[in-house]
């Protein structure tokens, strides 16, 4: 059984075909990097792992089910600007989020439990607790959605470009908790643009540009021809110096 | 100062607009803060001038006026998602749309049928008119928003915080979001004799928009919403009592004076300790 899985997956939005024919999948215990420019279709992909969309055609499972019917095992962290961080939740209630199926009604999050503590430890974000989100840095953000998802206790974590945006402490910071979650058996399935940081730690890249350009582990997936296939071109021929040269050409 | 506040309330109509202004306020209270945080001011506004249509349709077919504005406001926000999606428009373009066609179509059919209902009145309030069981439905509806608030809390704070996340953790968001515009609805209908259709999203907005500002928890938030709507409704009348101005107007005009009260109090705060540092 796989942890992740699709098969001759399509999507289509109306007219826009977003993603065409892909198939990859993945054991349990793996990280994946879905890796692509905007608009490639990784966030429709992690969707429909999470199944908040059904693909058009192909068939999409995690853990052998359907994803809606995999709805406990199944983390789901956006990008960290679909959330509107002025609101006012400390630390541990938004980590105590991920136990909310486990409280009954009438009641508030369950910040005691001991899932809360064991979160909060695991992403360092111990000491911060009873800061009010908004207070944090975006790498501690992210590191806080990531202590919810570990405190809903899923198999399989799905991330929508967690290390967008952080600064290189903050993101080795985080791909090492990852890397401990895998460790301990888990799913990770994670969007990101940073090639860089997929080389050593990852198990599989999938390489996305609406369709599959290539899937396997990093060192033979990223090979150039396959990053001209996926970002085009110009992108990956612009190097530095003709940074420079645009730079110094206003 | 105690023959001040005791006066108007030697008479039987302004007791029970007091009482009634003050449930209505606490009730819409208690949605403003999930109304702010979630975004929802301008569908907010929208579902309230729905009513309109809804009650006019409710007079034509002599149903309850409740059953018709109710329909109405829930329906609208469905019918704005529709449009939203189907048309792919922004959302606040859907609502534009959405809003004033309901509220036109509800003055024309007011118009048309002419009422025994004042329509000035729907629109604006008129809390010196309301009888002891329209404060009895105010009641009822308040009773029915705060229960479910409680028993939802957590769902709604997640929901409204996170709503994929929280669809995606098994909370029935769609049923949630329903829930919410009901009561959103209801509070609305609740507010037609007090403040009326046109002035009830200042009830809906200013105060959980005020206590935003000085919140560092859902709890405080929800507090200070409750305190800056009955403290509004309870000034709000005495001062139109006293004034001769319209109540639904001086009710919303102080909301509004404490939203930038605070506003200016926690900016001057900001300032000083900013020199400081
Ligand atoms: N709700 C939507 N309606 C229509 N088109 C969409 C919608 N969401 C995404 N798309 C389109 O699908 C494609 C893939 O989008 P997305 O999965 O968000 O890519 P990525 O996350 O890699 O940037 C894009 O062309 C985008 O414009
Ligand atoms: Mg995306």
């Amino acid at each position: 059984m796989y942890a992740v899985e699709l098969e001759s997956v399509s999507l289509r939005y109306d007219e826009v075909v977003a993603l065409r024919d892909i198939t990859f999948k993945s054991e349990a215990g793996k990280m994946v990097a879905l890796i692509g420019p905007n608009g490639a279709g990784k966030t429709s992909i992690l969707k429909m792992l999470a199944g908040l969309l059904r693909p058009s055609s192909g068939e999409v499972r995690v853990l052998g089910r359907d994803p809606a019917r995999a709805r406990g095992l199944i983390t789901y962290t956006p990008q960290r600007e679909d959330v509107y961080w002025e609101y006012p939740l400390t630390v541990r209630e938004l980590v105590a989020m991920g136990n909310i199926r486990r409280r009954g009604l009438f009641k508030w999050l369950n910040t005691r439990d001991s899932r809360v503590d064991t979160a909060l430890r695991l992403v360092m974000l111990e000491d911060l607790a009873s800061r009010k989100i908004s207070e944090l840095s975006g790498g501690q953000q992210q590191r806080a959605f990531l202590a919810r998802a570990i405190c809903q206790s899923g198999e399989v974590y799905l991330l929508d470009e967690p290390i967008a945006g952080l600064d290189a402490p903050s993101e080795s910071m985080l791909l090492e908790i990852l890397k401990a979650l895998r460790d301990q058996g888990k799913t990770i399935v994670m969007a990101t643009h940073d090639i860089s940081a997929t080389l050593e730690i990852f198990d599989y890249v999938a390489l996305i540009r609406n369709e599959l350009v290539a899937f396997g582990p990093p060192k033979e997936v990223l090979t150039s021809e396959n990053l001209v296939n996926t970002y085009g071109g110009s992108t990956v021929a612009l190097h530095l110096d003709d940074l420079e040269k645009v730079a110094g050409w206003k | 100062m105690f023959e001040l506040l005791a006066e108007p309330m030697g008479y039987e109509f302004m007791r029970v607009a007091l009482l009634t202004s003050v449930i209505v306020a606490v009730t819409c209270s208690v949605l403003s803060s999930f109304v702010v945080l979630r975004g929802w001011s301008l569908l907010g506004d929208a579902v309230s001038h729905s009513v309109l249509p809804g009650i006019a349709i409710a007079l034509a077919l002599n149903i309850p006026y409740l059953v018709g504005a109710l329909l109405a406001g829930v329906g609208s926000s469905a019918l704005i998602g529709l449009v939203e999606s189907r048309a792919r428009i922004r959302n606040d373009t859907a609502i534009g749309v959405v809003m004033t066609g309901a509220f036109a179509t509800g003055l024309i059919l007011l118009s048309w049928m002419r009422p025994a209902m004042d329509v000035f009145h729907v629109l604006f309030g008129n809390p010196l008119g309301v009888s002891p069981s329209d404060m009895l439905l105010s009641a009822a509806i308040g009773s029915l928003v705060v229960f479910t608030v409680a028993l939802l809390l957590k769902e709604i704070v997640a929901y409204t915080f996170d709503p994929i996340f929280s669809k995606v953790i098994g909370v029935p968001t769609t049923i949630l979001h329903y829930t919410l515009m009901i009561l959103l609805s209801l509070a609305i209908v609740s507010a037609l004799n007090t403040v009326g259709i046109i002035l009830v999203i200042t009830l809906l907005v200013t105060p959980g928009a005020t206590a935003q500002i000085v919140s560092r928890n859902i709890a405080q938030m929800l507090g200070m919403s409750i305190l800056i709507g009955a403290v509004s409704a309870v000034t709000g009348l005495y001062l139109s009592y006293y004034l001769s101005i319209s109540s639904g107007g001086a009710i919303a005009g102080v909301a509004t004076l404490i939203f930038f009260g605070v506003l200016l109090v926690k900016s001057l705060s900001q300032w000083l300790k900013r020199d400081k540092d």
